[in-house]
């Protein structure tokens, strides 16, 4: 996992103003951060939120799609980061544990999708109400909307290692440690994962002259 | 290497999906009020005794002659207070609205609902989609309803659940103690006693059962989909149904071409003049991305003559406004964009109509117009995805 300068909380990875509108100024590294954490200050916790909102919203989207339950998910991954931050053995490591813990609330969040069969009579998840889960569907473009319904019907594991891989960008050491796996194992499930994704992209009219010859 | 550059398209296309200013500030919000709110060495240390205290308060509470004559004056969902209108949705776990007369309601996970109204005698409830486990506490002359789309249950003291599903349009309902009575959806009312059960489908209302679905009820004819039924048969695991060639589920899948083909072949005219608001919606998507952008457009111009007013209308301006947009027709999707923020001018599209709006004075070289709009957007979208347009419109001297 790629290692990060320490920066600022009120700035995001980007290097953008973070996203809240009362961002906290922290100016210690992750080893700081988590001894305040540990040490329950409001502080310390807020500039978390702060420092890693935007890898943890890019990771979820990336993975799970537009949907008008992110910002219920980023609550659920950081209330998780905040209550278990005691088993967190090496503090220096916290970004690659944040995004262990994403990516297990990602994964929860697809197999109880998949277990609840009457949900799958909404087209778009479980979570979007109708009208506006047709506004994301405008607001997405093409090829988001036809990917992420292809990754639908792909298994959670297949779809959780693809998704990392291809659509956030993270290398296969990155999506190892992140999916909690050898690299091996993550060769395997995401050449698996490849050959699912280019098939069905082959049907897809939005998909078809990405995967047979590049970009469009 | 396809993939690849397929992803770096995918990020592009995403970016666009932040989080506003506000809805971040409200999940920072909550999070902090989480931790806050659950010191968990100091709960078992000190919290637990008072965890007692406060279940045996509850106990006397729910015990006492009086508190059930309280009436109905307010509900709670979970342990906070809740809102009239505001939305519950249980996403992994059941959410329950406690009522201050004894009554609740469980939302079974997956399931959307929201109290409509709150009344000495009874509540409105609107169960959204998914399903909805009751009891009412009978009290005289109490009334109580749950809406389920064209549905009416209603109620004066019973356990009951109900199950909605929006796609198929089904309602299923079954009384375990009481009475109920179901109105609307184009059937004559029904009264359920306890026991019994109930599915109906809205009137005329054909079946759709998506060819990948394993568990779906099966087809059924129209207006013969109605029947009183045991209710352990509700809740049975529902037989596979044979797969349909429904152009939904074709375009659910990505099969857009063969979607719209199968939509010719019921009569594409006929279909645009039939179609409920939501599916004119869906027929433009699929005619769009099958690269019929004259399809699209009479879906959505269809959408909007007999849904003059709704939603979909809107959505359908917006869309409108797209395709001109993508056939270089900078003027038409202008006019079509600012009709969307005319009829919602507050609705989840304002914010990306507004920054096409943007895109197409600065192209049509109404600079005055592109300013205009440009400052508009920074004060209310100033981290949106045409901010950095925006600001460069006005950085233009």
């Amino acid at each position: 996992m790629q290692r990060m300068a320490p920066r600022p909380a009120s700035l995001t990875h980007d290097g953008r103003p973070s996203e809240g509108s009362r961002s906290v100024t922290f100016l210690g590294d992750d080893v700081a951060l988590i001894a305040g954490v540990r040490a329950r200050s409001e502080v310390a916790m807020a500039a978390l939120y702060d420092r890693y909102v935007g890898d943890v919203r890019r990771i979820l989207l990336h993975t799970l799609g537009p949907r008008l339950d992110l910002p219920d998910l980023i609550q659920d991954v950081f209330v998780n980061v905040l209550g278990s931050v005691h088993k967190l053995r090496e503090p220096a490591a916290l970004r690659g544990w944040l995004f262990q813990v994403t990516v297990r609330t990602a994964r929860k969040h697809l197999r109880s999708s998949s277990r609840r069969w009457w949900l799958k009579l909404w087209p778009n998840g479980d979570e979007l109400e109708l009208t506006p889960a047709s506004m994301l569907e405008e607001q997405a473009s093409d090829a988001v909307t036809a990917t992420f319904q292809i990754l639908d019907g792909m298994p959670p594991e297949e779809r959780m290692v693809f998704s990392l891989r291809y659509v956030a960008g993270l290398d296969l050491a990155e999506l190892a440690e992140a999916c909690e796996m050898s690299l091996s194992t993550c060769k395997r499930r995401l050449g698996s994962a490849e050959t699912r994704f280019q098939a069905a992209a082959r049907e897809h009219d939005v998909l078809r002259d990405w995967v047979e010859g590049g970009a469009p | 290497m396809s993939l690849e550059a397929l992803g770096h398209k995918l990020r592009d296309d995403l970016a666009q999906h932040e989080l506003t200013a506000a809805e971040s500030a409200r999940v920072r919000q909550r999070v902090l009020a989480r931790r806050a709110g659950s010191r968990g060495g100091a709960l078992w240390r000190f919290g637990l005794p008072a965890l007692g205290a406060a279940v045996c308060a509850a106990a006397l509470w729910l015990l006492w002659p009086g508190a059930q004559a309280e009436g109905l004056s307010r509900f709670w969902i979970e342990e906070r207070p809740g809102q009239i209108d505001e939305w519950v949705t249980a996403r992994d776990l059941a959410q329950t609205l406690r009522f201050s007369d004894g009554s609740s309601f469980v939302a079974s996970p997956g399931s959307t609902t929201r109290v409509m109204q709150l009344q000495a005698d009874g509540a409105r409830l609107t169960l959204e989609r998914g399903e909805l486990d009751a009891h009412v506490v009978h009290r005289p002359a109490s009334r109580w309803r749950v809406a389920a789309g064209p549905f009416v249950v209603h109620v004066t003291g019973t356990r009951f659940r109900v199950l909605w599903d929006p796609q198929l349009e089904l309602l299923a309902v079954r009384v375990s103690e009481g009475r109920v009575v179901v109105s609307g959806g184009g059937h004559p009312e029904h009264e359920l006693a306890a026991g019994s059960g109930l599915e109906l489908r809205v009137a005329g209302k054909p079946a759709l059962a998506p060819s990948h679905e394993p568990a779906l009820p099966a087809p059924e004819p129209p207006r013969a989909a109605e029947s009183v039924r045991d209710e352990d048969e509700l809740i049975r695991p529902r037989a596979a149904a044979e797969p349909a060639l429904d152009w939904r589920v074709l375009s659910t899948e990505g099969r857009y071409r063969e979607a719209l083909a199968s939509v010719e072949q019921l009569g594409f005219v006929a279909q645009c003049q039939s179609l409920p608001a939501r599916d004119l919606l869906t027929l433009g998507s699929t005619a769009r991305l099958a690269g019929r952008g004259e399809r699209a457009r009479a879906a959505y111009l269809a959408a909007r003559q007999r849904f003059p007013r709704s939603s979909e209308a809107a959505i359908s301006a917006f869309s409108l406004g797209r395709l001109a947009s993508d056939a270089g027709q900078a003027g038409a999707a202008v006019e079509w964009f600012q009709r969307y923020l005319v009829e919602q001018p507050g609705g989840q599209l304002a914010r990306e109509a507004s920054g096409r709006l943007i895109e197409h004075y600065k192209q049509l070289g109404n600079t005055a117009q592109a300013r205009a709009i440009a400052e508009r957007y920074l004060k209310q979208h100033p981290a949106g995805p045409h901010a950095a347009l925006a600001r460069s419109v006005l950085a233009q001297p």
